[in-house]
């Protein structure tokens, strides 16, 4: 799986490819959230518009990012997530925990 | 006489003894030049004793020339090729002196006094039967007239040989004394060549030993020659036995030491070589002379002829039997440690059947040290980080564990090699190898690197060989075979200990599987109006779906189904740990919001927040149909009423374990007779086919719709068919649990 990285606004932007379903590009999704953590990155927007599937692996790294981040007075957000993802969110009740955004734009400027 | 009769019978006995240990170190192995020279001088030397003792048996004093001498007496003098055979052994042991190979004929130019003067005592040593013999012809007339006429210079020629042959015998000890000198001095320059401690104290040994055996050997045979002192004949030859025994036997205790190492062995061999044969030979001449008796007794008269024609059998069938004899003991005493060639071979063997990798270190270890003579052998192999090599601590060298780390410039360079390279090679660049510094200062010479599909796995570092010779080509061809076969035996070893592993880790899932599946409920709860089915299949051994049936405390009936995130054996352990959770809220605690809200704040404090579980739990109250429940981000449960109308339950909160500051709500619900609540995990709606279109929530639906009129164990097995049939195989792609509720439809 290969995540591009930009910035935006003081605000990182990750954008994964293919499916979060553990593995080694779920790994690399970890490390890549733990290094911007490490690095003081607090505003993270991970843009899942690629992403077409994830399991319960994807989720806990999501969750774990987004916990950590906050923990650290920083923020995870999401944008364009897909319509299946949308229903696992849904189900799980994240949809709750996450603030999710139509596009990553959206998701930076709500940082402001 | 009977003082006498011990003497001889010492004498046959170290005669023996000398024979024998000369043929054992012979058969050793007869390649080695080492071996050859030294059995032909013990059995040179064992000549001594031998005739010395037919002396004392047919009543002569040996060694001595006056009047008759019988032909033993002659012979005897063979035992003097000794001497040369002394120098050659110096010239092999402790070294090979560079002299036998850059001049072939010294090892026979070595022995030509001495095969002239044995010649000489043998021929002439009776003069006075020459004269004899000459006076005889004479009395043919023409010979006659010639040999009156030269009576008088024959006479002179017989004198002036009895004179030789008599100064050469009081000189020629001189000239042994003269062969032991240039032995010793051999013996002492060896001695500066060698390094190896063990070997230098064997080469004293050697020269201390012949030393001694010269010392008695002056006394005996040059002193009386110088001084006019009388020694009589059989103090002399009593001196000269004593002298081989001293120097021999210094020689043969530093030949074992040194080479064949297994002490034991060769003594076994040497004294089961003696009896046999002693027994043999004497069951022969019992033989012989019964049946001579038998044979007389029927003849009636003694027949010269046949004792003839039994020493004749004997000659014929005692080489044979010998042989036999020779191969049976062959096999139950001796091993067959031959030439170095065989070595590999034998390794091969050895190796090819340890499928310990620990075994296979060591005994590897000791086949090089004991076969190939070496010294120090040491092993070192890869870390198990990859990051260095570790030199294994051996029993018999006291360093320590070392580590050498991987980058050293040697990986490279053995790789580059890949062949076994003394250290001295090592020029150049290579030389700035840390690790190529620190095995030479530890007295390695010798790197054997081992090499497996392009990869340094380790190398073998060698000392000096005990000899203190240097390596050869033969050594280093067979040190490249042994690495071969030693890095396929390595990989061997490990690969069967991986599946031994192996299967012990599948017995272990075995054995988690079952406990995973003893913790589910084994009964299902049955009412009067209700009826429960339950299917729960993991993906592996293990897995991390769980259903539970639990009594509330208001004695309904708990329904929990779950599904920890992850799979395999990190997700079981979970699974057990929050179906405890589970079970003793349940008991403990009245309130459904309650348990979760307790269940979440448990986990979400002892687990990371990348694992969590989603969950179902309901309570059913089956007198008043009604379903309390709350849903902790679990898969919707669906609701199926005998019409066909469905419904989800949805309410309840956040999947457990993530947010410790999540709560839960729960909803209730009133349930009909024919209705029926279908719980299930996402291996379910998640299951795929080959084409990766997923079975999906709407098919899952209206196949339950469909389904509906069936009891609950028939829904839940059809269910499953029709997922796997869906996916086309025989095991779920993911943990897969179905529960079913069914309420009895009126009658």
């Amino acid at each position: 799986m290969s995540i591009s990285t930009h910035e935006k606004d003081g605000v990182v932007i990750l954008e994964p490819e293919g499916k979060i379903m553990g593995g080694p590009e779920a790994t690399e999704l970890r490390n890549r959230l733990y290094e911007l953590i490490s690095t003081d990155n607090k505003k993270v927007v991970i843009d899942l518009s690629h992403v077409e599937w994830m399991n319960s692996t994807g989720l806990g790294i999501l969750i774990s990012g987004m916990t950590s981040l906050r923990n650290n007075e920083g923020e995870l957000k999401l944008a364009n997530i897909s319509e299946k993802v949308a229903n696992l969110f849904e189900i799980t009740k994240l949809d709750n925990v996450f603030e999710a955004y139509d596009s990553a734009d959206d998701a930076v400027g709500s940082f402001a | 006489m009977d003082y006498q009769l011990l003497i001889g019978v010492i004498y046959l006995i170290f005669s023996a003894l000398l024979f024998f240990t000369g043929t054992v170190i012979f058969r050793e192995n007869p390649y080695r030049r080492l071996n050859r020279v030294t059995s032909l001088l013990l059995i040179f030397a064992g000549l001594a004793p031998l005739f010395a003792a037919l002396g004392v048996f047919l009543g002569r004093t040996a060694g001595t020339v006056e009047g008759q001498v019988p032909f033993y007496e002659n012979l005897f003098f063979l035992w003097e090729l000794f001497f040369p055979q002394l120098v050659l052994f110096s010239l092999v042991f402790p070294t090979e002196h560079p002299i036998l190979s850059t001049n072939t004929r010294v090892k026979y130019l070595i022995f030509i006094p001495h095969v002239f003067h044995i010649l000489l005592v043998t021929l002439f040593a009776d003069t006075g039967k020459i004269v004899e013999f000459l006076q005889v012809e004479s009395d043919v007339a023409f010979f006659g007239w010639v040999t009156d006429r030269f009576a008088f210079f024959v006479g002179f020629i017989a004198a002036l040989l009895d004179f030789l042959v008599r100064l050469h015998l009081q000189t020629f000890s001189a000239i042994n004394i003269i062969y032991i000198i240039i032995a010793l001095v051999l013996f002492y320059r060896g001695l500066r060549y060698i390094s190896n401690k063990r070997l230098k104290t064997q080469t004293l040994i050697v020269i201390w030993g012949i030393q001694s055996a010269m010392g008695l050997y002056m006394i005996a045979y040059l002193l009386p020659n110088l001084s006019g002192l009388h020694l009589s004949p059989n103090v002399q030859i009593g001196m000269a036995v004593a002298a081989l025994a001293i120097g021999n036997g210094s020689v043969i205790y530093a030949i074992i030491r040194y080479q064949f190492l297994d002490v034991r062995l060769i003594v076994r061999q040497s004294v089961v070589y003696t009896i046999t044969s002693a027994i043999i030979v004497g069951a022969y001449l019992l033989i012989i002379s019964q049946f001579t008796k038998i044979l007389r007794d029927i003849l009636g008269q003694e027949t010269p002829i046949l004792p003839a024609a039994f020493i004749i059998l004997a000659l014929i069938f005692f080489q044979p039997i010998m042989n036999q004899v020779d191969n049976f003991l062959k096999k139950f005493f001796i091993k067959g440690k031959v030439d170095i060639r065989y070595v590999a071979d034998e390794i091969s063997r050895e190796i090819s059947s340890i499928l310990d990798p620990e075994k296979l270190k060591t005994s590897i270890m000791r086949i090089l040290r004991e076969e190939m003579l070496i010294e120090k052998v040491r092993l070192c192999i890869k870390a198990n980080d990859e990051a260095a090599y570790v030199l294994l601590p051996q029993p018999n060298d006291p360093s320590p564990e070392m580590r050498f780390s991987a980058e050293d410039e040697l990986t490279e360079s053995l790789l580059r090699r890949n062949r076994p390279a003394l250290i001295d090679e090592f020029r150049g660049s290579d030389r700035k190898s840390k690790t190529i510094e620190s095995l030479e200062k530890m007295g390695y010479q010798m790197i054997v690197p081992l090499i497996n599909r392009g990869k340094l796995d380790g190398f073998i570092a060698l000392s000096n060989k005990i000899s203190g010779y240097n390596y050869n080509y033969e050594d280093i061809t067979t040190l490249n075979i042994l690495s071969n076969q030693l890095v396929v035996a390595m990989s061997n070893a490990y690969l069967y200990q991986e599946s031994l592993e192996k299967q012990r880790l599948e017995e272990e899932l075995s054995l988690a599987r079952q406990i995973q599946r003893d913790l589910l409920p084994k009964t299902v709860p049955v009412g009067d109006d209700f009826e429960l089915a339950a299917y729960s299949e993991p993906s592996r051994y293990v897995g991390g779906d769980f259903y539970d049936f639990l009594q509330t405390r208001q004695n309904n009936t708990g329904i929990i189904i779950a599904d920890v995130s992850g799979k395999g054996m990190p997700a079981a352990l979970m699974v057990s740990q929050i179906q405890a959770m589970l079970r003793s809220e349940v008991r403990n605690t009245d309130s459904i919001i309650r348990i979760l809200n307790n269940v979440n704040f448990l986990m979400s404090t002892t687990t990371s927040s990348e694992k969590f579980v989603t969950l179902f739990y309901a309570e059913f109250d089956p007198v008043n149909k009604i379903m309390q429940y709350s849903n902790a981000g679990h898969n919707y449960p669906i609701v199926v009423n005998q019409k066909g109308e469905h419904r989800f339950l949805i309410e309840g909160g956040l999947l457990m374990g993530a947010f410790k500051e999540a709560t839960y709500k729960q909803d209730s619900l009133k349930l009909n007779p024919g209705d029926l609540v279908f719980f299930y995990t996402d291996g379910v709606n998640e299951a795929f086919n080959h084409e990766g279109e997923q079975f999906g929530e709407e098919r899952l639906l209206e196949l339950i719709k469909d389904l509906r009129s069936l009891s609950a164990k028939e829904i839940a097995d059809r269910v499953v068919k029709e997922v796997m049939d869906f996916s086309s195989s025989d095991m779920p792609q993911d943990d897969m649990t179905v529960v079913v509720l069914k309420l009895k439809a009126p009658v």
